[in-house]
């Protein structure tokens, strides 16, 4: 089943010594990624009123069978995630 | 983990990548690269400043392009060897080239499609692929477009294609990773395939920018390319969806291509199998074929040799040691058979009565006057060879030949058939962003209105876009927050500056070379119908070793040429003007009372305002005139010290007696570029190599050349000399000084001697002048309206133009007193074109017009024309211009009707005041035949005191007068700090106005906005010159009334 948060969800992310994320935790559940499928970074408009955003999207695999979107506020240096599939 | 970046564009991919080459190759070697290859869409138009960076850096190159196919994809090709290389400059020239329709013969068909989208055939990848390395493309190649899409087996079939077309050892799967959705994906895909038919992996980064920061601005150029805004081009997709195209470290590569390490390893191995070198000194010029064998350089020997005799009559060893000198450069330099082909365009061009003399640098060469390349003697005139050439260090020589502008083309077209399509093309020009076009640029995409753009564009007098942001920051709000467009522009704007915004093509620049051109240089057709650029401009050309040479036009020449035909005409034998006496005191003293009007280099405003003051009395000093009259030396300071110096009212001075010969002809002043040299060499014991060096730093005013290396070797040599420190350090200053102006004076010579021709023929053959510098405008400093009153000042009658006797153009006859008499032609009548005439031409031969109706009827020239001809007074012939006006009106201009007489009666009408008749005759013509205007206003004006330019100019300085006239020049050069000049002209000749700053801001809707003024003001002397120092100005018509006439 898809879940699209309202809002993207601040998420706590650990990261390798390569800065990979390796677990993410939200509402207090850790869930431990098996596999980063996909990535991809967008930068929206930076003419435009509002300021630019920078975001590095994952798409990962977690050991319990999940699939989540979550990505990184490159600006804000904060974990989000956007999207379940489960 | 090495890695080396194999796909990389430049800002010559036009309006896509936007890094400078040598930005790209300084990154590459901040990031410890040994080595990048640049890959630009469809072009080597960076590859010689790459190749010369990377040099400079110690970076090995690798030249490779990004080919578009036939289907829109886009495949990596990189040259492996020199073969290679030349595959890939004929796989760039077809992909646009072979586009073309060409006939039978091979020649491009009638329609000339100019620039075109480039499209390679893969016929011609099949026929070019030797000594070439292949990457599938990354996302816009073919293989992963069919991935993407799903279709596995044409990924396959793609695949084996490119195999069978470069063989397995020279084709590499291009796996890219920008952060882009599906990259895992998709390269696990393409690493597959590649292990399915066993070849090797490569990983690049698809670069379009040195450094991230530079991501906005491709977004901009992108933009701009689509015509779009920022917002509709985003909308679009045609924007990249984040900033990761610019030039990675090898630990970010390692990053992103952590399961592919092998990819990065591959980079290096590909790097260091490419060996390519861009020097193509050997592939200069074609071969002179000569009939019996014999050499080049024998040839050219004996040529020089017969011609002695003739030029140099007295033959001394001064002369002979001179050529010996030259040949033997010529000899060392390879260069004899050049030579020999630049004279054999001269003697072609002679023969077909072509005018045409070089100019330039080539003059300093007795071996180009012997030829009859150059038309001066550079012996007589002291020309320093070493300009030209030198034999310590090879430089290309520099030829510009000015040919007639109307029949240059006769030549360019002689040029490609003489030595063959393959071996020519037009050097091109990169037009390059300065401050106007990359503010109207930017500002568009940023959604700036139109209007603002247009104002902000009009605020800024800065050259460069960078000089420009500066200008504009003053204009931003202080909390203008970080959004605001005109904060955006002023960021982006020195990013832009000096990227090429697309291709043009050089003035004349031509490239000749032995091998096919498209092997050297990739080759696309430009914009003009019929002509092939090669895609390096004059600099790329001149750092790989090829020559080009210069085929210009000068109007100037055409003058020349033009008013010896109507010598000629009028059945005297046109005089040979290669043997004019340079030092007839009549042609010098034109120039010292300001008579220049109308001849080539010293008619402006400043130079006729010069010559009274310098009163030149021989050729040298007229050189010295057209060289000094230049932004460079007024704002150096020369002009005064100079003219001081030669009226003895200052005494000459050298910062070293060694100076003494090489200054003593400008009294002291270092003027010319040769004596640069010459003081390099006479003070430091400069090599003329070395010497030239230096005088080339000084011109591009290279500041860390000038103040760095050549300073010490300069003080050095100066104190072997025997000149003391602060000596040498006072001589290096004036040199350093001089940096940016100096003119070359060979160039000054040629010149010169266009100026001296046209005078001379002024003086002596003014109807013959007149009519060529009439038929040849637009040229000049002035309008015909200047030229024409000019010539009435000189006994030439001026006709209005007549429907019976004029010509298109203006023609000459002569009273039977033998006085001149110039026809305006038809063509000076506002909206009188070919067409129009030709009509008119070909009834009239069969009879002459009878009336206004037989005209209209037979010529079927539309009413407008004809209102526009009566008007003008073309048909003064038939009748007073309003009754003829009227009888327009009532033709019947239908076709195939009787020729019934007008039905309605004639009327009386009043007849046109002459004010009326003058003005209409200013408005269709620029001019009254019959009378300047001012005449028509001078009883009032006396009434009123206010003089004629000619009582002006008897009128003792500091006199305050009133004069009035027709403004004919306004000028505010940026030399003269503020101070605005205005020359009007009256019946009587011209008066020169000076306007200072605070007094034009007052008066400039008048200057700008009135054509007829008075103005109030206190005449100045100096010299023979004399001007107004303006207090006050109105236009005429509140002073003066209506004129009474």
């Amino acid at each position: 089943m898809t879940r699209l948060p309202a809002d993207p969800q601040p998420i706590a992310i650990t990261l390798s010594s390569q800065c990979r994320p390796l677990r993410l935790s939200w509402r207090q559940h850790i869930f431990v990624i098996e596999q980063i499928t996909d990535e991809w970074r967008v930068e929206t408009d930076w003419w435009l009123t509002g300021g630019v955003q920078r975001r590095h999207y994952f798409t990962v695999t977690t050991v319990q069978g999940a699939l989540f979107v979550i990505y990184q506020d490159l600006l804000a240096d904060q974990w989000f995630l956007e999207q379940i599939y489960d | 983990m090495a890695y080396v970046e194999l796909h990389c564009h430049s800002y010559f991919s036009l309006l896509d990548g936007v890094s400078s080459p040598e930005a790209l190759v300084e990154a590459a070697r901040a990031h410890g690269h040994t080595a990048l290859a640049l890959t630009d869409a469809n072009s080597l138009a960076g590859a010689v400043r790459f190749w010369k960076a990377a040099q400079a850096a110690d970076v090995h190159p690798v030249f490779g392009a990004e080919v578009t196919l036939a289907e829109g994809a886009s495949l990596v090709l990189l040259a492996q060897n020199q073969g290679g290389y030349a595959n890939l400059c004929q796989l760039i020239t077809a992909s646009r080239l072979d586009q073309m329709a060409t006939d039978g013969d091979g020649d491009v068909a009638d329609e000339w499609p100019g620039k075109i989208e480039a499209r390679l055939t893969w016929e011609w990848l099949y026929q070019h692929a030797d000594g070439l390395i292949c990457l599938t493309g990354g996302r816009q190649g073919p293989l992963d477009a069919a991935i993407l899409r799903h279709d596995f087996a044409g990924a396959a079939s793609h695949l084996q294609r490119l195999q069978e077309i470069f063989g397995p050892a020279h084709l590499y799967v291009e796996l890219q990773h920008n952060y882009l959705p599906q990259t895992h994906w998709l390269n696990a895909q393409l690493a597959g395939l590649a292990q399915q038919f066993e070849l090797p992996v490569a990983a690049t980064g698809n670069v379009y920018y040195a450094h991230p920061e530079y991501a906005r601005l491709r977004d901009c150029v992108t933009a701009i390319r689509h015509q779009q805004t920022l917002t509709a081009a985003r909308r679009a997709g045609h924007l990249a969806l984040n900033s990761s195209y610019s030039l990675c470290t090898p630990p970010e590569m390692a990053r992103r291509f952590a399961p592919y390490s092998q990819a990065l390893a591959t980079t290096v191995e590909i790097a260091q199998r490419c060996r390519v070198s861009l020097d193509f000194s050997q592939q200069r010029f074609p071969p002179f074929v000569l009939a019996s064998g014999r050499n080049e350089f024998a040839e050219l020997y004996e040529r020089c040799h017969t011609e002695l005799a003739r030029k140099y009559p007295d033959l001394n060893p001064l002369v002979l040691s001179r050529l010996a000198h030259e040949l033997q450069v010529i000899e060392g330099a390879q260069l004899a058979g050049f030579f020999l082909h630049v004279a054999h365009l001269m003697a072609h061009a002679a023969s077909q009565g072509i005018r045409g003399q070089g100019r330039g640098s080539a003059g300093n060469s007795i071996v180009t006057y012997l030829l009859g390349i150059t038309p001066i003697d550079p012996l007589a005139h002291g020309l320093l060879f070493e300009r030209f050439l030198s034999a310590d260090r090879f430089t290309a020589p520099d030829i510009d030949i000015d040919f007639d502008t109307n029949r240059r083309d006769e030549l360019i077209a002689y040029i490609y058939e003489h030595f063959g399509r393959d071996h020519v093309a037009m050097v091109c020009n990169h037009v390059t962003y300065q401050a106007r076009s990359a503010i109207q640029d930017l500002g568009k995409v940023l959604g700036l209105p139109p209007a603002e753009l247009v104002a902000l564009s009009h605020s800024v007098d800065a050259h460069s876009a960078s000089a420009a942001a500066e200008q504009l920051r003053t204009r931003l709000p202080q909390d203008a927050p970080a959004h605001h467009p005109l904060r955006l522009l002023c960021e982006l704007l020195p990013q832009l500056d000096g990227a090429p915004r697309h291709l043009g093509i050089h003035n004349g620049g031509m490239l000749i070379t032995a091998q096919p051109l498209a092997q050297l240089a990739p080759l696309e057709p430009a914009t003009m119908p019929g002509r092939v650029v090669v895609q390096w401009d004059k600099n790329a050309v001149e750092d790989c070793g090829l020559i080009k040479l210069d085929v210009l036009g000068l109007r100037a020449l055409n003058v020349i040429t033009d008013a010896l035909a109507a010598i000629e005409r009028s059945g005297v034998e046109a005089p040979d003007l290669t043997t004019l006496d340079l030092a007839d005191a009549e042609v010098y003293a034109m120039i010292a009372r300001g008579d220049t009007i109308g001849a080539s280099q010293v008619e402006s405003r400043a130079q006729m305002g010069f010559g009274p003051r310098l009163k030149p009395v021989k050729f040298t000093e007229l050189m010295m005139q057209v060289a000094i009259v230049r932004p460079g030396p007024i704002q150096a300071g020369s002009v005064n010290p100079l003219l001081r110096r030669r009226a003895g009212q200052e005494a000459v001075t050298y910062a070293h007696a060694c100076l003494e010969p090489v200054l003593h002809d400008t009294y002291g002043v270092l003027l010319y570029q040769e004596q640069a040299i010459q003081i390099a060499m006479a003070a430091a014991g400069f090599t003329a190599g070395e010497a030239d060096l230096l005088r080339r730093a000084l011109a591009r005013e290279d500041e860390a050349t000038i103040f760095g290396p050549l300073r010490q070797r300069f003080l050095e040599g100066a104190a072997k000399q025997g000149i003391d420190a602060a000596e040498a350090q006072a001589i290096y200053q004036q040199l350093a000084g001089f940096a940016g102006y100096g003119f070359c004076k060979s160039h000054a010579g040629s010149l010169a001697l266009v100026a001296y021709a046209h005078l001379w023929l002024k003086r002596y053959y003014p109807g013959p002048f007149y009519v060529a510098i009439l038929n040849n405008q637009p040229m000049g400093f002035y309008s015909p309206e200047v030229i024409i009153n000019d010539a009435k000042r000189h006994g030439v009658a001026i006709l209005s133009p007549d429907i019976q006797a004029s010509d298109y153009a203006y023609t000459l006859a002569y009273d039977a007193k033998g006085a001149p008499h110039l026809r305006t032609g038809l063509r000076a009548v506002k909206g009188m074109g070919n067409r129009a005439w030709a009509q008119i031409a070909r009834v009239r031969q069969e009879r002459p017009f009878a009336s206004l109706a037989d005209l209209a009827r037979r010529s079927k020239v539309p009413p407008d024309l004809l209102e526009t001809l009566i008007m003008a007074g073309a048909l003064d012939a038939f009748g007073e211009r309003r009754q003829l006006l009227w009888q327009l009106k009532q033709l019947d201009l239908r076709t195939h009707t009787l020729a019934l007489p007008a039905m309605e009666p004639d009327i009386a009408l009043p007849a046109l005041r002459l004010l009326e008749q003058v003005a209409w005759e200013y408005e269709l013509i620029g001019y009254s035949a019959a009378t300047q205007i001012l005449a028509l206003y001078r009883p009032q004006l006396r009434q009123q005191h206010i003089l004629s330019s000619w009582e002006v100019k008897e009128a003792p300085a500091g006199q305050r007068v009133l004069v009035a006239g027709l403004t004919i020049v306004v000028q505010r050069p940026g030399t003269a700090k503020g101070v605005t000049f205005q020359t009007l002209e009256d019946e009587a000749g011209t008066v020169d106005l000076v306007l200072k700053p605070r007094v034009y801001e007052r008066l400039r809707a008048i200057v700008r906005g009135e054509r007829l003024v008075v103005a109030s003001g206190t005449v100045q002397r100096e010299g023979g010159a004399v001007n107004v120092l303006v207090g006050y100005m109105w236009g005429l018509s509140a002073i003066s009334g209506h004129p009474t006439r």
